[in-house]
């Protein structure tokens, strides 16, 4: 082996990294070679004065408060990522039951063609005789599920859902909401997405 | 499991693992504590020797790898990977992080870090060892200081160093053999050669 190529094993000679095979090749070079030697005691010279354990030493001290640090913000992450999920339910539910309201305002109530059906109620009568209010509802949770008495007002064929019973149906659609489900994981990525964008 | 393998060892994979499927918390703590002082003395390096930064980059360095783990597939060793996480966050640290310095994050830390201060005399010798390491590596080319600093501290095999810098096994022990010639000199203790300098 070349002069040359030997001197590039010097470093790793000198602390001890170099195969079986290399070390000999070093070794018998060394005999022969004085320029080698003095070159071989600079290099140790130079890993005497910087030992490669206390430079590993002085950074692990240096480094050591990361784990602490880093679980730390993992921790607080976490505990965003969990309150952003809370939210993003909560924004959903709102938003469910303000179109849930919207809807029952605006759909169209069906006329009844019967003329006798076509009679409001009198005033005072149960709400039990409500269901003869020529309106057609599919939904079961729509009908009012109270005995109180109708209020005293007239009730024509083109009446709106009254307050009382928008409330007893958002009680329903809240108290039946399939919240368990929701794609969980999925409500976690997209919570993550939306935090990445927002620190981006 | 059996592709994100590949590059690994077996530790590696476990933690991988654990991290993934297990107790979250626990394999973070063992995965930052494993590769803290790589990643540290990484950005220590690449930010010209500032130890606070180095160690907010070290933190977000994890905290990146840690949000892309799931998407590591093991085609190169963790170390080669957080290398290149950690060159990744110390260019953006330079170009935008420095200008939101997180004050309340400072202040919550710094009762913490001044419990766990080493003794007066350790940190003057501390400092000056380091320093004195630190200023005669920022006098090498940055090939030359990487290769000296993963040969040499982190004992890397030229193959893995290979990996992380893209260099040629063959051109990297060129590297430093020339970065310790340099190092020497340096020191005032040149050493002799047949000519080559």
């Amino acid at each position: 082996m070349k002069l040359d190529s030997l001197r590039l094993l010097l470093p790793d000679y000198a602390t001890g990294r170099l195969s079986e095979h290399e070390r000999r090749l070093v070794e018998d070079a060394l005999k022969d070679s004085p320029e080698l030697r003095a070159e071989l005691e600079q290099i140790v010279a130079l890993f005497d004065t910087f030992p490669a354990q206390r430079i590993v030493e002085e950074y692990d001290w240096r480094s050591r408060m990361l784990s602490v640090q880093v679980i730390e913000r993992l921790r607080r992450e976490s505990s965003q990522k969990r309150r952003w999920i809370h939210w993003l339910a909560f924004g959903t539910t709102c938003a469910a039951l303000a179109i849930a309201v919207v809807v029952m305002q605006h759909r169209p109530l069906t006329p009844s063609n019967d003329p006798q059906q076509l009679q409001p109620p009198r005033l005072g009568q149960s709400a039990q005789a409500m269901e003869t209010v020529p309106v057609h509802r599919n939904e079961q949770h729509v009908r009012i599920a109270t005995k109180a008495v109708v209020p005293n007002r007239a009730i024509s064929n083109t009446t709106f859902p009254t307050l009382a019973e928008i409330a007893s149906i958002d009680a329903v659609w809240v108290a039946t909401f399939p919240y368990d489900e929701i794609d969980h994981q999925f409500v976690e990525q997209f919570a993550e997405m939306l935090s990445d964008a927002t620190v981006q | 499991m059996a592709a994100r393998a590949m590059a690994l060892s077996v530790d590696e994979s476990t933690l991988v693992e654990e991290f993934l499927h297990g107790n979250r918390e626990r394999a973070a703590t063992q995965f930052v504590r494993r590769y803290q002082r790589f990643v540290y003395s990484i950005a220590l390096r690449h930010l010209d020797g500032d130890h606070e930064d180095a160690s907010d980059v070290a933190r977000e360095t994890f905290i990146r790898a840690f949000r892309a783990l799931p998407r590591f597939n093991g085609d190169s060793s963790i170390q080669t990977w957080l290398y290149r996480i950690t060159v990744n966050t110390c260019i953006s640290f330079r170009r935008k992080w420095k200008k939101f310095v997180r004050l309340e994050e400072v202040l919550e830390n710094a009762e913490e870090l001044a419990s766990q201060l080493p003794t007066p005399d350790r940190q003057v010798e501390d400092a000056e060892f380091l320093e004195r390491f630190e200023a005669m590596l920022s006098k090498l080319p940055p090939k030359q200081r990487e290769t000296f600093y993963l040969r040499y501290v982190e004992g890397l095999s030229y193959e893995e160093i290979s990996t992380i810098l893209g260099t040629s096994v063959s051109g990297l022990k060129a590297n430093y053999y020339h970065a310790i010639r340099k190092l020497a000199d340096i020191l005032g203790h040149p050493i002799p050669n047949g000519g080559k300098r």
